[in-house]
């Protein structure tokens, strides 16, 4: 018979506490990812939009758009990693 | 971000012309993100609001400090992501006045971008309407441009001053009519 590496353990610590730990995790992560593609869609459609009509204000709304983009995903790496 | 701006001489776009001149480049005007940026307002307040009561909400003592502070991240990114997204339907649903054509360019729920134009010399009727408070107080209205049947019409939604553009577009058409060549804006601002 295979034996699992402290699945006995994992088991008997499994709560409904700890439980809404990783719920609330894998939550963070699925809506980080979500708002991730759409802030690419918008990046996409930003740069799209500024080559059909160059600006400076579009070309303004375009950076912000790319720092919108590093913040989400600054964001999906610190609740991977630091939670 | 200026609402209308004449003879826009460092503007070009995509599908212009060699030799073609945009004379107007019209946006919405700015009144008209009023309710957006109310509910935005609004959005950025309720955490302000409701948090010294986060004890009384659902939700919120079962979460942990960090998921805490997680969601409020999240609110004021979708916050921003909102804002960011309204104000550049605003500021890329525009209407371009060239001397050969009227281009509108729409974007509609902004993953979806719609481009109409029509040829000066097929412009057969242009109407404006211009009613109710806001349009009054803030002189802007619509400039309706009718082409041949078979063709798209062009709206021009709560575009400021529409009587003068209604004037533009026809005087513009009239002279794209006679095949004359179409004065620069301020041959047209000389003339009595």
């Amino acid at each position: 018979m295979i034996e699992i590496p402290n699945l006995n353990q994992l088991i008997e610590n499994l709560s409904l506490g700890s439980l809404a730990v990783i719920l609330e995790k894998w939550g963070v992560i699925a809506f980080s990812v979500l708002l991730l593609i759409f802030s690419v869609l918008i990046l996409k459609q930003m740069t799209l939009l500024d080559q059909f009509l160059p600006t400076p204000g579009g070309k303004l709304l375009k950076r912000v758009a790319l720092a919108f983009t590093i913040a989400i995903i600054l964001l999906l790496l610190a609740s991977i990693f630091l939670t | 971000m200026n609402n209308t701006s004449q003879k826009p001489l460092k503007i070009n776009f995509l599908t212009q012309n060699p030799n073609e001149e945009v004379y107007y480049l019209l946006r919405k005007d700015f009144i008209t993100n009023a309710p957006w940026i109310i509910t935005l307002v609004l959005c950025l307040i309720v955490p302000i609001v409701f948090l010294p009561f986060g004890e009384d909400i659902l939700f919120w003592p079962t979460l942990t400090s960090s998921g805490q502070i997680t969601l409020l991240i999240f609110w004021y990114l979708c916050c921003f992501g909102f804002g960011l997204v309204r104000i550049a339907k605003w500021y890329y649903h525009v209407f371009l006045i060239t001397d050969s054509r009227v281009l509108d360019v729409d974007l509609v729920g902004f993953l979806y971008r719609n481009v109409a134009e029509a040829q000066l010399q097929h412009l057969q009727d242009v109407t404006h309407t211009q009613g109710g408070l806001l349009q009054l107080i803030f002189n802007f209205g619509n400039v309706y441009v009718q082409t041949a049947a078979t063709r798209q019409d062009i709206e021009l939604l709560s575009v400021p001053e529409p009587g003068i553009i209604h004037d533009i577009i026809t005087d513009l058409a009239a002279i794209a009519h006679k095949n004359q060549p179409v004065p620069t804006v301020n041959d047209r601002n000389t003339q009595p």
